[in-house]
């Protein structure tokens, strides 16, 4: 359909002819519309003048540099046109501001410490890239690695100090690179110690010196701000940008934008396409645009029926540039041009699809509306955003993308059932087993239960425990005062049934508080003193064992009972007082009473002694917890 | 020297879109001699290396888009080139009719280059329209070279590409006992490029 087209495309061949009158080559923007040879001319011409102005001037500083530059440029603008002042002027703006980022000082010196700092950043990578080559290093032997280290040193030193002179142009470093690769590749064919190498080896040896000398010297070679690039740069960005409406239907390539094969070929595509930024060796860049072309053939397989020519790849590709919009695109693009090796770019797979990468670019640069085969106000209305077109790229990307999601999704809907599912088998085993758990466990409980069960002691079980005590067993017997006092009274009192009924009705305060008192007594060891008065230790025995009996009785009302089984040592406590009371003539009564009034007094005084002092001494709780109930 | 190839030689194939360019790649680099070339990368560029006169010659063979709006921006494809296949189709007229322009192209962007003239589909008489008579006159004017060839039944591809090669090869010996290159031994890619003017 293009065939019968007519070439409206075609700009005017004035237009193209080289701008020096008389010339009847062709021109090229690159060098300002000149034809090869007058564009070097004009150069040469210009360094010239600029070289003797500078010679006539103060030593240069970057900062004059600059200014003469300026005032070169006016001198020999005549014969450019408008277009070109303007934008030789933006350049200069752009590399004033340039030079003021990275140039904060005019002194050479400055300029020198940049640049080596610069270099050195890259240390690292060139190690890598030297690591990557050992084999081949060590295969050419000592010898020649350290001559061609030599030559790469020696080239770059010369490089640098071009690099340094703010009056080299661009194309001198790329010439003087080219020179080397084309000196070296024939002293590898002359000198005596590159004979042995194969065809092969030489060639890897080359690449390998280009790789090595242009990934330490990136910095300073790619994107410099003595060009245009970074200006080129931002302007085919704001260009693609604009036509990210262009879909594949407009580039007529065939590519199916709604199945996902594409999709993901598109995708590794571009990928590979941005990666052309991050390398650093020339030979790197172009690596990643044969990988991007090798997809875009395996995308047209997909996409075209019959064998993948140029005529549907070349579309092809200007559609996954402008999808991809990468970064420092005419940077990248010039950097390879410029310091490539230059056969390499001529040949070679490579350099054929650089060289269509290149012709993709300048057709997104060309681009009309003819060129989409649109009606030129549509273009316009695209270009201006005013319209969004029903089925770009991103639309169909949109879709694509959900159909993907949903599709993941299902993918993943399935996955989970099938969890949950294994998650209820798993939890209705658990159960069972925790049923078995419960059952086997109730039935062990049962087991234990017979095998010891369970008997629940009476309440007063305690109580029996006290009266069990083996030290009231031993309790002196209860006879034993009798002998010391008074035996007719003693015999009276003897009398079986007597103590248990005074012990029990006796309700008197009186009598409840000396039996307390007596407990007190006996169990602060402060008050031995009054005992020691009672006099003999019959007397206190006696007393002791009366106060425990007594206690008992007095703190469980309830086992009342149990008195019957300490008759003796109750009779005993009861006795003495009521020998008292009865028989006043008795030796003892008079210290009696009054230690018995003192103690009390004293034991309620201090409540908490007896606590104490008792639960360490005994050994037993039977004292303390009777007072404080009481 | 051990080379695998004496002579590496780059050949550009250009003509209207949808005239057969690739199918003449394909049944040259994939056919036949299937023991000689080396690599087929994608399918547009492709490497085979042929024999003449007992010489190893490498080809690489560059196809370029036909569409017309491609047409002012496939100057970079002649860098370095040394023959040009120019396709038409004998069953389109138009594709025959463009061939003049293709061929001015070729002028404005390469001084001096081999050419070879190829109207390919000629395999069918009924939709042929392009006659051999016409074809021929007009190749005769402009000093070319014709072959009528057809990549679907493998007439004359074989033939075709031999003989551009022979005529570059030709060429570039000339061209060395005229200028009398000293390392004659070696092929220097660069040399023949500086001798010409180009302004890709």
């Amino acid at each position: 359909m293009w065939t019968k087209k007519k070439p409206c495309l075609r700009i005017d061949e004035s237009y193209l002819k080289c701008k020096s009158p008389g010339c009847e080559f062709y021109g090229n923007e690159e060098w300002h519309g000149y034809c090869s040879q007058c564009h070097r001319e004009q150069f040469q011409r210009r360094r010239k003048k600029v070289g003797f102005e500078v010679q006539h001037q103060e030593p240069h500083n970057s900062s004059s540099a600059t200014s003469l530059k300026e005032k070169y440029v006016k001198a020999s603008l005549p014969e450019f046109s408008k277009f070109e002042e303007k934008k030789r002027q933006q350049t200069e703006k752009t590399k004033k501001i340039l030079s003021g980022i990275f140039r904060k000082s005019p002194e050479a010196s400055k300029e020198k410490v940049r640049v080596e700092s610069l270099l050195r950043s890259e240390l690292r990578e060139v190690e890598a890239v030297r690591q990557e080559a050992q084999d081949l290093l060590r295969a050419i032997g000592p010898a020649a690695d350290a001559d061609v280290h030599k030559c790469i040193r020696s080239f770059y030193k010369k490089l640098v100090q071009e690099v340094e002179n703010p009056m080299t142009a661009i194309e001198d470093l790329s010439e003087r690179t080219q020179n080397f690769y084309q000196l070296l590749t024939k002293r590898f064919d002359e000198q005596a110690m590159y004979a042995e190498m194969t065809n092969d080896q030489k060639e890897q040896l080359l690449d390998y010196t280009e790789k090595y000398a242009m990934t330490y010297m990136y910095q300073l070679l790619f994107c410099p701000p003595t060009t245009t690039d970074e200006e080129k740069d931002l302007n085919i960005q704001k260009r693609i940008r604009q036509l990210n409406w262009v879909s594949a239907k407009h580039m007529d390539c065939g590519i199916n934008e709604t199945s996902t094969e594409t999709h993901d070929l598109v995708y590794s595509a571009i990928t590979e396409l941005l990666g052309m930024d991050s390398a650093k060796a020339p030979q790197d860049k172009l690596a990643c645009v044969v990988r991007c072309c090798q997809k875009i053939f395996t995308l047209m397989q997909y996409c075209v029926e019959g064998p993948t020519s140029a005529d549907d790849f070349l579309p092809a590709l200007i559609f996954v540039v402008l999808k991809a919009n990468p970064a420092r695109l005419k940077s990248n693009i010039n950097y390879v041009t410029r310091f490539c090796n230059a056969s390499r770019l001529m040949s070679g797979e490579g350099g054929y699809y650089f060289t269509n990468l290149c012709c993709a670019v300048s057709f997104i640069e060309n681009l009309t509306a003819e060129s989409l085969n649109m009606p030129e106000d549509e273009f316009s209305q695209y270009m201006e955003g005013k319209i969004v077109p029903s089925n770009t790229w991103e639309s169909a990307l949109i879709m694509c993308e959900g159909m993907h999601l949903m599709n993941e999704n299902l993918l993943r809907f399935a996955e989970l059932s099938k969890k949950s599912d294994i998650l209820g088998d798993e939890a209705e085993a658990l159960r069972d087993e925790m049923v078995a758990f419960h059952d086997e466990m109730l039935q062990r409980i049962d087991d234990l239960k017979e095998s010891y069960p369970l008997i629940i002691k009476p309440l007063k079980e305690p109580t029996d425990l006290d009266a069990e005590d083996p030290i009231v067993h031993e309790l002196p017997p209860p006879l034993s005062p009798q002998v010391v006092t008074e035996k007719p009274k003693v015999a009276e009192i003897d009398s079986p049934e007597s103590p248990e009924w005074r012990l029990t009705p006796l309700p008197d305060p009186n009598l409840t508080a000396v039996n307390y008192d007596f407990d007190l007594s006996d169990m602060s060891g402060g008050d031995l003193s009054t005992c020691e008065d009672l006099g003999t230790p019959g007397y206190q025995s006696m007393e002791t064992a009366s106060v425990q009996s007594l206690d008992l009785n007095a703190y469980h009302p309830t086992v009342v009972v149990k008195p019957v089984e300490t008759p003796g040592a109750a009779s005993l406590l009861d006795d003495p007082p009521i020998q008292e009371e009865v028989e006043l003539p008795s030796p003892l009564k008079p210290e009696p009473s009054t230690s018995y009034q003192g103690f009390s007094s004293q034991g309620w005084q201090i409540p908490s002694i007896p606590c104490e002092t008792g639960a360490s001494r005994l050994g037993s709780d039977r004292s303390p917890g009777p007072m404080d109930n009481s | 020297m051990a080379r695998e190839y004496d002579h590496l030689f780059k050949l550009l194939i250009i003509g209207d879109s949808g005239v057969g360019k690739s199918s003449l790649l394909l049944r040259f680099s994939d056919n036949t001699f299937t023991g000689n070339y080396i690599t087929t990368i994608g399918v547009d560029f492709k490497i085979r290396t042929i024999e003449i006169d007992g010489e190893k010659v490498k080809l690489q063979i560059w196809d370029t888009a036909g569409q017309e709006r491609f047409r002012t921006i496939t100057s970079t494809y002649y860098r370095g080139t040394h023959g040009v296949i120019v396709v038409y189709d004998v069953s389109s007229g138009d594709t025959f009719a463009n061939v003049k322009r293709w061929l001015h192209e070729i002028d404005q962007n390469c001084e001096i280059v081999n050419k070879i003239l190829v109207g390919n589909k000629n395999d069918s008489i009924e939709r042929k329209v392009v006659l051999t008579e016409d074809a021929q006159r007009f190749a005769d004017q402009m000093a070319i070279q014709l072959f009528e060839t057809s990549a679907k039944d493998n007439i004359n591809v074989e033939e075709m590409f031999m003989a551009i090669t022979r005529q570059v090869l030709r060429t570039k010996k000339e061209r060395k006992e005229r200028q009398a290159i000293q390392n004659s031994d070696t092929v220097n890619l660069r040399k023949p490029n500086k001798n010409k003017r180009k302004f890709c």
